[in-house]
């Protein structure tokens, strides 16, 4: 939507003085006063002059910003809301550039939990103090609002004075000030004007009244400033004054309609079917009153109204838009239904085109639903749901639906496909479906003007429902030859719209594991949001761009996930989900950087984020991290509970077929590493054939654990499967040079270990080296004699295995079995004989069993007897309560 | 699934208020001696809320309010 509506720039600057105000200093010294305790409540009906007090005794002092929000049923979100306040803190110059506030965004969805401490946070670390005008406050109803209001209320820091105003006690805990001596009140009975005050507003107005004749009309309207104020309307350039005062005592109807209808009665009937017209807007301008009344004196009329009714506001020192007092237009707007009654439609049909000329689609959208323009009212729907999504704010599209009658929604092809956006996006498939279906059997009737945004509507929902489904490679292939079509459609290119299907694409492309289509998609979807300004949809494309990065790249390729995180965090928005790609690519990324407690802590953010959402590529992405994790601990019977939790928590859905692959891989491995190799087979077997080389990776591993070098190789050779991560490409060859050393070709090892590492060093991968254990340590250190053009890497690789022996030996898995004669000996470790007495036992020389013991302690990759005791068990080679006694 | 039962409401507003107010709320107004006294179905609860917000916005003082006995 465009930025020049005029409600941006009226919200946030307190409204100029009424004609005709009456100074109130006892009021104004309360309010002065009130700025000793956090919060201050002025509270009284409409018309009983809040704002008028607020605007005129709360001025800016120097060191002493004020920050004020006419708040709005619009505000009624807490997106809307929060955003409102800061909006209107940057503009009174409360959030210096660079400070935490200066920072701070919004909370889109479920960035709400954390927003609200940040917020008193960054408040509180504020140089000056601050004061916010909260006016109409009880726009304000819902649950969620005030539930962080009340926060705000409750925790108000030092340098935030909190004043608001309402018509009624708004639902917040202002006992518990109250009780504290945290609160100031102005009420209803202190608003009400006193004789004195009744007496200075008719001299404002021109009025020169009798002591006796004010007595009584302050008496009739009991002080109500609004019924001083339309009485003195009324008694402007009456010769009657008298008997005017007189009926009006004498009459029992309700003050505001009795005065209206007499104001009303007085104005020559232009004027007066102007006002009747002119008060379905909330806001009017010059321009928008003549398109009401067909006029074309707008701006002079109102102008005139700003200098002699003090219920019509000027909101700019252009003089371009005003406000009628909300009392004032709520009277006008219920005489406007009795009195233009068939005509009304056609004044709100007015104002809706106005509005949509104006690209501002809420308003069009408000007014074309009064006025039952159903066609213009889907249009405003149709274009304006976007913005809303683009925005990470779904939920807004239902709300918008709601005003529009049933049948319009199932007949119109353009909502139901905005719906099924909404809906899978939202992750409630059967929804999606639903309305996919309904947009595809009408999409006939789409007007060739929007034809494009249309398809583009489409492909994004069958992008979204991919995310369901896991069909990410066929939603990827109907997307794009969707978007072909619209590219070749009528319809306007909006900026918004490339950068959301960019991203889009982008996404789909990473978890269909095109990847080189999808850093080409990312890449736009965020050169495209930044020029646009949309800041959610860089942090998701920027998210994707960084897992992308690790995933390609490896652990070098993090600084692209810290970017996501640097642009997200300052705005609060740290864990929202579309974060979770970033966080899951900085935990693989320390992971294979031998950073195992850094690992954990953005494992545990990865997963607050993904929480927030339906996103299983990217549930099953952590879940295979962590049992990688547990495994690299030397704990595979963990890894594989973990792996169990996550098949259960996700049996319902469709696994997407590299999640199969990778899911039994992984068990694969695990199993290996507890030393159950039949097991591993078994559980590799169901997926041997996939494409993926993961697959090939971990069959090759199997084969060397099971003492056939041979046959890994043989596997290694064939390997031609995708590498979704490049991980597995270092593994591949790692496994080479282990397998070769294994088979007796040294020199073959020595190569592979040298592309092994030229692929360590492109990449920053160090783990899958750790993972080969003293064997890998030991060609090292061979490697390093016989020369290494990677001599870095290998030094840094051999101090980790120093390090890591003085911590936890992980269980990597058995690479060669143990010979018959050697697990005879195993037996015999965990108890007190010595190498003698067991030579003694199994009647060989005490040498042999020490060759046999060189030989265990390689094999398991320990260093000394203890150890091996370890790790046999780890491995099932000797039960848990010891061996033989 | 609850179905929506309309209940009948009474609501009494100080001073005579005029046809067109009533009309506004979709409520029948009979006019006692200084009040007025508006009645009619409501939808729930929400829609209660509703008419007492509008009855705010134009400066209506509330008298007393009270759910018919269902006829």
């Amino acid at each position: 939507m465009s930025v020049d509506v005029p409600s941006l720039v009226t919200q946030f600057v307190p409204p100029p003085p009424p004609f005709g105000l009456v100074d109130r200093p006892r009021l104004a010294a309360r309010l002065q006063a009130g700025l000793d305790t956090p919060v201050t409540l002025v509270c009284g009906p409409a018309g009983s002059g809040k704002t008028a007090l607020l605007s005129s005794a709360l001025g800016p002092a120097p060191g002493r910003p004020v920050a004020w929000v006419s708040l709005e049923p619009e505000n009624d979100d807490p997106a809307r809301f929060w955003q409102a306040l800061l909006t209107s803190l940057a503009l009174a110059g409360a959030a210096p550039a660079g400070s935490a506030l200066a920072a701070l965004a919004a909370p889109v969805r479920d960035a709400r939990a954390t927003f609200m401490p940040l917020l008193v946070n960054a408040l509180a670390e504020l140089p000056d103090p601050v004061v916010v005008v909260l006016d109409d406050v009880h726009a304000i109803r819902s649950r969620a609002c005030l539930n962080d209001l009340s926060f705000l209320v409750l925790h108000a820091p030092d340098t935030l004075r909190l004043v608001l105003g309402a018509r009624s006690d708004p639902a917040l805990p202002l006992h518990v000030l109250r009780v504290r001596g945290r609160l100031t009140e102005i009420r209803a009975a202190e608003l009400s004007f006193t004789a004195a005050e009744a007496a200075e507003l008719m001299a404002n107005h021109g009025l020169s009244l009798s002591a006796e004749l004010v007595a009584a009309l302050w008496s009739r309207t009991e002080g109500w400033p609004a019924g001083l104020r339309l009485a003195a309307l009324s008694l402007q350039g009456r010769d009657d004054q008298e008997r005017f005062v007189r009926e009006f005592a004498g009459d029992d109807r309700v003050v505001g309609d009795y005065l209206l209808a007499e104001v009303l009665d007085r104005q020559p009937p232009k004027l007066r079917a102007f006002l009747l017209r002119t008060s379905i807007v909330d806001r009017v301008s010059g321009d928008l009153a003549d398109a009401l009344t067909g006029q074309s004196t707008g701006s002079d009329v109102l102008a005139e109204l700003e200098r002699t009714n003090g219920f019509v506001l000027g909101l700019d020192s252009r003089g371009e838009w005003y406000r009628y007092h909300r009392l004032f237009a709520k009277l006008l707007r219920t005489r406007a239904a009795r009195e233009l009654g068939t005509r009304l439609p056609d004044v709100h049909a007015r104002a809706a085109r106005w509005y949509e000329r104006r690209g501002m689609g809420l308003e069009a959208l408000e007014h074309a639903v009064a006025a039952a323009e159903w066609d213009l009212a889907v249009e405003m729907v149709a274009a304006y749901w976007f913005d809303c999504f683009v925005r990470g704010d779904g939920g807004a599209i239902r709300r918008l639906v709601d005003a529009l009658p049933a049948d319009r929604l199932l007949a119109d092809a353009e909502l139901a496909a905005a719906l099924a956006c909404a809906e899978f996006e939202a992750g409630h498939g059967d929804a999606g479906e639903v309305h996919l279906e309904q947009a595809l059997a009408v999409q006939a009737q789409v007007p060739a003007a929007r034809r494009r945004s249309f398809l583009e509507t489409l492909a994004l929902a069958r992008l979204y429902r991919a995310r369901l489904a896991g069909d990410f490679g066929a939603a990827l292939a109907v997307a794009d030859e969707l978007l072909e079509e619209a590219a070749g459609s009528g319809g306007a290119v909006d900026a918004a719209r490339e950068a959301l299907v960019h991203t889009t694409l982008g996404r789909t492309a990473l978890w269909a594991h095109h990847l080189a289509r999808a850093r080409t998609e990312l890449e736009a979807g965020v050169s495209h949001a930044r020029a646009a300004g949309l800041d959610y949809l860089e942090v998701s494309a920027q998210s994707a761009l960084g897992l992308l990065a690790v995933m390609e790249h490896g652990p070098l390729g993090a600084p692209s996930a810290s970017a996501a995180l640097e642009l997200a965090e300052p705005r609060g928005w740290g864990t929202i989900l579309e974060t979770a790609c970033a966080h899951a690519a900085l935990a693989l990324a320390a992971f294979y950087d031998l950073q195992p407690a850094a690992a954990e802590e953005h494992l545990a953010r990865a997963r607050v984020a993904v929480a927030h959402g339906r996103a299983r590529h990217v549930q099953f992405m952590l879940g295979h991290l962590a049992a990688r994790m547990a495994g690299a601990r030397g704990q595979p019977a963990e890894g594989l509970r973990l792996l169990d939790a996550y098949a259960v928590t996700h049996r319902r859905g469709t696994p997407s077929p590299y999640e199969v692959a990778a899911l039994a891989s992984m068990r694969a491995r695990l199993h290996a590493a507890a030393g159950d190799l039949a097991a591993a087979e078994a559980t590799l077997d169901p997926v041997r054939d996939v494409p993926w080389l993961d697959v090939t990776v971990t069959a090759a591993r199997l084969k060397l654990a099971a003492g056939e070098p041979d046959a890994a190789l043989e596997l290694i050779a064939q390997a031609g499967g995708e590498g979704v991560h490049v991980v597995a490409q270092v593994e591949l060859v790692v496994l080479e040079a282990i397998a070769r050393d294994s088979g007796g070709e040294p020199g073959r090892a020595a190569e592979a270990l040298e592309r092994a590492l030229a692929l360590a060093e492109q990449t920053g991968h160090r783990w899958t080296f750790l993972e080969g254990g003293r064997r890998m340590e030991a060609l090292l250190r061979r490697q390093i004699r016989t020369g290494t053009a990677h001599r870095a890497i290998v030094g840094e690789l051999l101090l980790a295995f120093e390090d890591r022996d003085d911590e936890r030996r992980p269980v990597a898995p058995l690479l060669e079995p143990l010979s018959e004669r050697e697990q005879a000996i195993l037996r015999y470790l965990p108890t007190t004989l010595s190498n003698r007495e067991i030579a003694a036992e199994l009647f060989v020389t005490t040498n042999t069993v020490k060759t046999h013991l060189r030989s265990i302690y390689r094999k398991l990759d320990v260093a000394r007897r203890r150890e091996a005791v370890e790790r046999a068990r780890d491995l099932r080679l000797l039960s848990a309560s010891g061996g033989r006694r | 699934m609850r179905v929506p039962m309309a209940l009948m409401y009474e609501i009494r507003i100080r001073g005579r208020v005029g046809d067109h107010l009533a009309d506004a709320l979709g409520l029948a107004a009979e006019v006692e001696p200084a009040d007025t006294v508006l009645r009619g179905a409501v939808e729930d609860q929400e829609g209660l809320h509703g008419i007492l917000a509008r009855l705010q916005d134009m400066g209506l003082e509330l008298i007393e309010i009270r759910q018919l006995p269902p006829s």
